[in-house]
């Protein structure tokens, strides 16, 4: 019996014939579902100080300027501090800094952050009503020995679009980072594939290393794309120092602890073990183990969020959800920016492993900069984010 | 925000669900999905600009919300599976069991649902918003975002994958001959 070829007409006939799937709940039940939600997100909208990371973050400067002379031992003050104001304008970054005015304040070899870079909550780019979307673009320090995923807020496109524009747009030296080989590069995209295409030795050698990594940060952080093909002006893979002729790689960026990083301009990130160039199979497979080594400096510059032995206590609530518990003997301080910035960095190793809801508890506080610990956090994304003035 | 509701849900509610079910594949999930884009759009409706009509608005939070979804799932599924994100979505929907509506329907029908999840995600969205959404070129295009060149370049790809994965299909002869139903 020959077999009947399906051709596009009854394809697209087919298509249009699928059954209609109705939801079955009444019109009032759905809407009572609705309205509790409703009513409660507006409710959080009411909070009148953290909408929006970029305003939490310069809150928080403002507070720990005001606040850190105090904290200091009384001998640091008088003798070890410096305040330096650098008046010029970095002509950027209007979130995290408190004003026009960027502020350092050094100790010793401690470098209080002149700007400091925080996750958003997708939450908060609904907030103000306006369809507002993210993107990731990876950078290299100045050594090159690290990749800083760097994250703006943008208006709604194509992932690729937004990356295009963002890396024409964002200029890194002045955030103490040395550029990205992708700057050099033509970005397109096929379906689920992004295409970059360089002119040929346009890639150093030193760069080499991290550049699987650095392409998976920018393109790979939520599975915007699971693989990248190479072009050289226009034909098919890359001549690489290092590795030959690539057609293309698969991207994926596994969980990983993350970081402090701090740049020459006072800058601060955080950022994974995976930015260090290591492989998956390099980095620890559970939450749990990641949170362990938080507390360890590691190569590269990375230096703890977390004291020295604190023992977090990791339990999972559910196939997204975590519950981490503070040990009796430590408790979070909400005047401490330094306790920010390791809840941060907690919830983003937390999120790299797969748990987009973080309950944290025995804190001691009801609330930290942007985030209400006597809930669970959820829907935490971007890295680093900056803001333009 | 009631009189809103209602008139959203008078309008659109019926799209909504649908499109959101063709994308996930799972009427809980679905259901799940239309209530989060009633929320982004009841908090949102007051700043509602018009730039776009209401209609291609809402279907571009909702493609948001499924492809959150999408992703969230995929996430879930990287450290368990070996496959790519592609692969482990399908694997993951292919778990789902076919809703009534589908289970009485001709093998043809199904096995035209079934194939569907081998098209990539842009060109599922294309192939939902088109045919079964009934939407035209332009509003199919502002809902993703792309240029109508675009739109009408996936959807020929999307009809030629299709056409591949049904091709290997065998036993429909009968079927197309007496129609679609």
């Amino acid at each position: 019996m020959e077999q009947i070829k399906w051709n596009d007409e009854k394809i697209e006939q087919h298509l249009k014939n699928l059954p209609p799937i109705k939801d079955k709940r009444s019109k009032q039940e759905l809407y009572l579902n609705i309205q509790a939600n409703v009513d409660k997100n507006k409710k959080v909208n009411k909070i009148p100080v953290w909408g929006l990371p970029a305003l939490a973050t310069a809150c928080a400067l403002v507070l720990f300027g005001v606040f850190v002379p105090d904290l200091m031992p009384k001998e640091m003050q008088e003798n070890k501090v410096a305040i330096d104001v650098d008046k010029e304008s970095k002509g950027m970054d209007a979130a995290s800094t408190a004003s026009d005015e960027s502020v350092s304040l050094k100790a010793e070899n401690k470098v209080v952050p002149a700007a400091y870079h925080s996750p958003i909550q997708e939450s908060s780019l609904d907030s103000i009503g306006i369809d507002q979307d993210w993107v990731t673009v990876g950078y290299l320090d100045e050594q090159a020995q690290l990749v800083v995923p760097v994250s703006f807020v943008t208006e709604t496109d194509h992932y690729v679009n937004k990356v295009n524009e963002q890396i024409k747009k964002f200029d890194p030296l002045a955030a103490g980072l040395s550029g990205s080989p992708l700057q050099r590069a033509t970005i397109t995209e096929e379906e689920e594939t992004v295409i970059i295409d360089w002119p040929a030795g346009s890639i150093y050698e030193s760069e080499e290393p991290l550049l699987k990594n650095l392409i998976a940060l920018t393109f790979s952080n939520e599975n915007q794309k699971d693989r990248v093909e190479f072009r050289t002006n226009g034909k098919a893979g890359y001549d690489f120092s290092n590795y030959g002729v690539v057609k293309d790689w698969d991207l994926k960026v596994p969980g990983a602890p993350h970081y402090r990083f701090d740049t020459e301009s006072t800058d601060v990130f955080i950022v994974s073990l995976f930015s260090t160039g290591r492989k998956a199979s390099d980095l620890p497979k559970e939450l749990d183990d990641a949170l362990d080594v938080m507390d360890e400096e590691q190569e590269r510059g990375l230096k703890p969020f977390l004291p020295k032995d604190l023992q977090l206590e990791v339990k999972k609530t559910g196939e997204h959800s975590v519950e981490i518990t503070f040990p009796d003997s430590f408790k979070l301080s909400a005047e401490n920016f330094e306790d920010l910035m390791m809840i941060d960095a907690i919830l983003l190793t937390a999120k790299s492993y797969d748990f987009n809801s973080v309950k944290f508890t025995n804190t001691g506080l009801d609330s930290i900069g942007p985030y209400q610990l006597n809930e669970p956090i959820e829907g935490i994304t971007g890295q680093n984010v900056f803001n333009y003035q | 925000m009631k009189e809103t509701f209602d008139r959203l849900y008078d309008e659109y509610h019926h799209a909504l669900f649908q499109f959101l079910f063709y994308m996930v594949r799972n009427r809980e999930s679905a259901e799940d999905l239309v209530q989060e884009v009633y929320i982004r759009v009841l908090n949102a409706y007051e700043n509602f600009n018009g730039d776009s009509s209401e209609k291609t608005w809402l279907y571009s939070i909702a493609r948001h919300v499924a492809i959150d979804w999408l992703r969230k799932q995929s996430r879930r599924n990287k450290r368990f599976l070996i496959f790519d994100i592609q692969e482990s979505e399908s694997v993951l929907r292919d778990q789902d069991p076919l809703p009534e509506e589908l289970v009485t329907k001709k093998e043809s029908v199904k096995d035209l649902y079934s194939m569907m999840k081998h098209c990539s995600l842009d060109q599922q969205q294309v192939l939902v918003l088109r045919y079964i959404q009934s939407l035209s070129i332009s509003e199919t295009a502002q809902v993703l975002s792309w240029t109508e060149s675009k739109v009408k370049t996936t959807q020929h790809r999307a009809i030629k994958e299709l056409r591949k994965w049904l091709d290997q299909q065998p036993g429909l002869e009968e079927e197309l001959k007496d129609g679609t139903n």
